[in-house]
C-alpha cells in the first residue's frame, strides 16, 4: 500500500491529523537527536515507533507528550501548534488530551493504587474514587486498589499506570516500552488492552523495540540516527494483530 | 469538603507519614527551635513579673515624704492612698523621734509593724515582732551597744519635756537588716505616742507599688502635682534594677531567639533540599501527568505546615519544661505557665517551617519530567 493511499484510508479526505509533524529536529548542541522528521498521526490511529537505542523514538515519545519542545519545525495537535506553547501551556495539553504509559510505571510510591489512579483526576479536574476503582477493575486491578506500588508485581504496577493513563478519557495514549519490564502474561493483558482502547477510538502511539508489540499497530515507523528510515503499514492489523504488508523507506 | 481538598490533604498527609526517617529530622529541628524559643519566651515574659515580686522583698519603691517641716497628717496618708491605689502591694507610715536611754539619745521608729514588716520583708528578727503596747524591737548594733537582748526591760524617757513621759518597755526582738534600721529603736505608732503625745503625724510613708520605672514615676508625678503639701519619690535603685533586669533578659532572649529562627530556617532548608532531590522523579511525573509547578508546591507547602505543626507541638511541650527548668535553676523563681504558648508556638513554627521550605520548592519549577523520567 503506497503512503497516498494510507493517508487517504486513515485522515479521511481532507481530514485533519490529530498530530502533524513538520520537519522536526530536536538538537541537543551539535547532536540531532531527530532530525527533520515529518509525520502525520490520524485519530484513532495505533503507532508503533521502533528503531534501536538512541534512534530518537523517546525523543520523539516527549514531543508528541509535550515534555519536550522540538528545536527546529512545528508540531500541530488537533491543529494547534505545540512548538509555540509555554509550560503552562503544555501541562494543560498533557492534563487534557494525553494518557501516558512508561517502561519504568513511575507510580508515587507513597500512594496506593486507587490513589495514583486518582492522581491523574487531581490534575485533570476532580477526583473519584468510585471511577478510579472502576478504572482499576478494568485493568483486572480491582482487588489491589489499596495496595502501595511496593506491594504489587512489576505487571501489576504497569496495569496501573495503564488505569491512571486512561482515567481522563484522553485523546492520545503515548506510552513508552509499555511492555519493556513485563513478562509474557502481563505484556499480553496490556496489549489487549490497548486493542480495547484502540477500538474505543482512542490513537495510540507506542514506542518498542518488541517486534511483536510494534506489529499490532496499524502504522511502524522505523527511526535511525533521528531521522525516518522507513514506514510500515498494516490495516488488516486492526482491531486483531497482523502481519506487516508493505514497506517503504 | 470537596473531593478536591480531600485528595490534596490525602497526598499530604501519606507523603508525610511515608517518610517518617525524613519527618522526624525536620520536625525535630521545626521542634528544636520552637522549644527554644518557647522556652525562652516563657522566661522572658513571666521571670520578670515573678522577678519583681522578688524585688520588692527589698524594700518599698516609693516614698511619700512632706513638702515642707510639717509631719504628714492622717488626711494627707488618705490622699496619698488614694492616688496610689490598688497598685499597692503594701504600704507602711512611719513616724521618727529621738527618746533617751540612759541620758544617751536613740533615734526611734514608730509605725505599724505589721505594715512595716510586709513593705520591707527583708527584716530578720531574733525573737518575736511586737504584739503588745510595751514591747519594742532593737536594732542589731543598738543590741550590741547597750548590751540589749530578747526579754530585757529598757526604760525610755521623752527629753524635750521638762516632766517627760518614762516608760519601761520590753525588747521582743533584735532587728537585723544590714541597714539603717540596726541603729533604732522600733515600736507601734501607739507606743511612740504615748511619748510623745501627737497621734496621726508622720514623718514618711512607705509603698511597694507594682508597675515599672514609668508607672512609679507617672504616680509620683500625681502625688506632686496634688497640691497637698506632698513630696513623693520613686526609690530608683529598686525600680531601675527591676527594669534594667527585664530589659536586659529580654534583649536577650530576642537575640539569642533571631540565632535559633536563622538555625532552624538552615536546617528546614538543608533538609527540605534533599527531600526535593530525593522525590524529583515523583515531581517529574506529576509534571508529565499535568501539574503546574505552583500546584506541586502547594503540596509540598501543606506538608511543610504539617511538619511545622508537628514540630511545633512537641517543641511547645519541651519548651514549657525547658522554661521551668531554667526559672528554677537560674532565678530561682515557679513557673507561671500561659497555655497559649501552646498555640503561639505552634504558629510560629508553621511560619519558620513554610519560610524554610520557600526556597527548596523554587527548585520544582526546574525540574524538567524528560531529565528524571528517563527514556531511551
Amino acid at each position: 500500500m503506497t503512503q497516498t493511499s494510507w493517508d487517504s484510508r486513515i485522515l479521511g479526505n481532507g481530514a485533519e491529523p490529530i498530530y502533524s509533524v513538520q520537519q522536526v529536529s530536536r538538537r541537543y548542541g551539535d547532536l540531532a537527536a531527530l532530525d527533520n522528521v515529518t509525520l502525520d498521526i490520524a485519530a484513532g490511529e495505533w503507532l508503533s515507533i521502533v528503531g534501536p537505542s538512541g534512534s530518537g523514538k523517546s525523543t520523539l515519545m516527549n514531543i508528541l507528550g509535550c515534555m519536550d519542545s522540538p528545536t527546529e519545525g512545528i508540531v500541530l495537535l488537533e491543529g494547534e501548534r505545540l512548538d509555540k506553547m509555554g509550560e503552562p501551556e503544555l501541562a494543560n495539553v498533557r492534563r487534557m488530551k494525553i494518557g501516558l504509559v512508561f517502561q519504568q510505571f513511575h507510580l508515587v510510591q507513597h500512594l496506593t493504587a486507587v490513589e495514583n489512579v486518582m492522581l491523574a483526576q487531581y490534575y485533570h479536574s476532580i477526583p473519584d474514587e468510585g471511577e478510579a476503582l472502576a478504572a482499576l477493575e478494568r485493568v483486572g486491578m480491582a482487588d489491589r486498589a489499596t495496595h502501595l506500588p511496593r506491594e504489587l508485581s512489576g505487571g501489576e504496577q504497569q496495569r496501573v499506570c495503564v488505569a491512571r493513563a486512561l482515567i481522563n478519557h484522553p485523546d492520545v495514549i503515548l506510552a513508552d516500552e509499555p511492555t519493556g519490564n513485563l513478562d509474557e502474561v502481563n505484556e499480553r493483558i496490556v496489549i489487549d488492552f490497548f486493542h480495547q482502547l484502540h477500538d474505543a477510538g482512542t490513537t495510540l502511539i507506542v514506542v518498542t523495540h518488541d517486534a511483536e508489540v510494534a506489529a499490532q499497530g496499524q502504522r511502524q515507523i522505523i527511526l535511525e540516527h533521528g531521522r525516518i528510515a522507513r514506514e510500515v503499514f498494516d490495516l488488516a492489523s486492526t482491531p486483531t494483530k497482523g502481519k506487516p504488508q508493505n514497506v517503504e523507506g | 469538603m470537596n473531593n478536591h481538598r480531600k485528595m490534596y490533604l490525602r497526598m499530604i498527609t501519606q507523603s508525610f507519614w511515608h517518610r517518617l526517617s525524613r519527618v522526624i529530622i525536620a520536625s525535630l529541628s521545626v521542634a528544636v527551635g520552637a522549644a527554644t524559643l518557647s522556652g525562652l519566651g516563657l522566661v522572658a515574659y513571666t521571670v520578670p513579673a515573678q522577678m519583681s515580686n522578688e524585688l520588692r522583698s527589698y524594700g518599698a519603691n516609693f516614698v511619700v515624704v512632706p513638702e515642707g517641716s510639717q509631719p504628714l497628717s492622717a488626711d494627707q496618708v488618705a490622699i496619698a492612698d488614694s492616688i496610689v491605689g490598688s497598685s499597692a502591694q503594701g504600704r507602711a507610715p512611719y513616724q521618727y523621734t529621738n527618746l533617751l536611754y540612759n541620758m544617751q539619745g536613740l533615734t526611734v521608729m514608730g509605725t505599724m509593724l505589721g505594715d512595716a514588716h510586709a513593705v520591707r520583708p527583708y527584716w530578720e528578727i531574733d525573737g518575736e515582732l511586737p504584739t503588745a503596747a510595751d514591747e519594742i524591737l532593737v536594732g542589731e548594733n543598738l543590741a550590741e551597744t547597750y548590751r540589749f537582748a530578747v526579754g530585757k526591760k529598757v526604760g525610755l524617757t521623752e527629753p524635750t519635756k521638762a516632766e517627760g513621759t518614762a516608760k519601761q518597755l520590753t525588747v521582743s526582738g533584735i532587728l537585723r537588716t544590714g541597714g539603717a534600721e540596726d541603729d533604732l529603736v522600733v515600736m507601734s505608732l501607739d507606743t511612740l505616742s504615748e511619748f510623745t503625745g501627737t497621734a496621726g503625724e508622720f514623718s514618711i510613708i512607705e509603698y511597694s507599688i507594682s508597675g515599672d520605672a514609668t508607672t512609679l514615676s507617672s504616680l509620683a508625678e500625681a502625688v506632686n502635682s496634688s497640691d497637698s503639701g506632698m513630696d513623693a519619690e520613686v526609690v530608683r535603685r529598686i525600680s531601675q534594677t527591676q527594669t534594667g533586669i527585664t530589659q536586659t533578659l529580654q534583649t536577650l532572649i530576642w537575640i539569642v531567639s533571631v540565632i535559633i529562627i536563622l538555625l532552624t530556617l538552615i536546617s528546614i532548608t538543608a533538609t527540605l533540599n534533599a527531600v526535593v532531590s530525593e522525590r524529583s522523579r515523583e515531581i517529574g511525573l506529576k509534571k508529565a501527568l499535568g501539574a503546574l509547578s505552583k500546584e506541586i508546591t502547594r503540596e509540598f507547602i501543606g506538608e511543610s505546615v504539617l511538619l511545622g505543626l508537628l514540630g511545633g507541638l512537641v517543641g511547645a511541650g519541651a519548651g514549657i519544661w525547658i522554661a521551668d527548668f531554667i526559672s528554677q535553676r537560674a532565678f530561682a523563681v515557679q513557673l507561671n505557665v500561659n497555655w497559649w504558648v501552646v498555640p503561639l508556638t505552634m504558629i510560629c513554627s508553621v511560619i519558620i517551617a513554610v519560610v524554610g521550605s520557600l526556597l527548596p520548592v523554587r527548585r520544582i519549577s526546574k525540574i524538567n519530567p524528560v531529565d528524571v523520567l528517563g527514556g531511551e
